[in-house]
């Protein structure tokens, strides 16, 4: 599930999920599969505690989206919690 | 998904006193870097700025912000808390020059050496660094960048939008003329 060599590669420190085989089953899942490139979107998803996606976002595949929508979504997540 | 909705990366720090700034404020076009004095590709922006500087002249105003990428470039974190105390001395654009200059040598007795050629207090420059006296600056430049869509380095911003598209100085320059054109209307 976890391709360490990329992970150490890259210095992250969370797991990375493969999605090897069968190909593409989890992105496909989420709608973010590109059949004719056999590649995925590129995709952001939060999801919340009880598996919901609370927030998602779809970059064009040649702009990476950066951080700042997913804390945002934390945050307005997190202010959900607390009301 | 949200594939409608569109998100423009925006600055979310607007320039002000605590920024490195060159050119006048009443700018037409400001030009906003988050750079890694360790990254290649920031060395390789760093002659093409200074071009589009020239071309643009007083059209254009640019602002250095610290965005270094601790866990890919071991040096960047000191280069640029050198750049801060630099600063302090008021030789930070000296000495963000040397840095991007060589980028191949930013080890802490190689920045000593360019803190003495820049004519700096080398005991308070030294133990400023030692101290880590601007590591919360260089932190609140990094975290503004996140903030606003920094997504690698360089990041651009254009008057306040994340810039996407190639930074060759041609393409640069083209960028920011539009802008210019813009805002004169």
């Amino acid at each position: 599930m976890v391709p360490r060599g990329l992970r150490r590669h890259r210095k992250l420190h969370f797991p990375l999920l493969s999605d090897f085989e069968p190909k593409g089953a989890v992105a496909r899942a989420y709608g973010a599969y590109r059949p004719i490139d056999g590649t995925t979107e590129r995709a952001l998803f939060v999801i919340d505690e009880q598996g919901l996606i609370y927030w998602s976002y779809l970059s064009p595949v040649g702009v990476n989206p950066g951080a700042d929508g997913i804390l945002e979504a934390l945050e307005s997540l997190s202010k959900r919690r607390v009301a | 998904m949200t594939t409608g909705q569109s998100r423009v990366a925006r600055l979310v720090l607007p320039v002000g006193e605590r920024d490195h700034i060159q050119g006048p404020p009443d700018a037409q076009v400001t030009l906003v870097e988050y750079g890694d004095y360790e990254c290649p590709f920031c060395g390789q922006a760093y002659p093409i700025i200074k071009a589009v500087q020239e071309h643009l002249g007083h059209r254009l105003r640019f602002v250095f912000r610290n965005f270094p990428l601790t866990e890919m470039h071991p040096h960047a974190l000191k280069a640029a808390m050198a750049a801060e105390a630099a600063g302090a001395q008021g030789q930070f654009w000296p000495m963000h020059d040397l840095l991007y200059e060589n980028q191949d040598a930013l080890d802490e007795r190689s920045l000593a050496r360019y803190a003495e050629s820049l004519r700096l207090d080398v005991e308070r420059f030294r133990a400023e660094l030692r101290a880590e006296t601007y590591a919360s600056l260089v932190h609140e430049d990094f975290m503004s960048g996140v903030r606003s869509g920094v997504n690698g380095t360089p990041t651009m911003f254009v008057n306040g939008v994340r810039h996407d598209g190639p930074w060759d100085a041609e393409s640069l320059t083209e960028a920011l003329t539009a802008t210019a054109h813009t805002r004169t209307g």
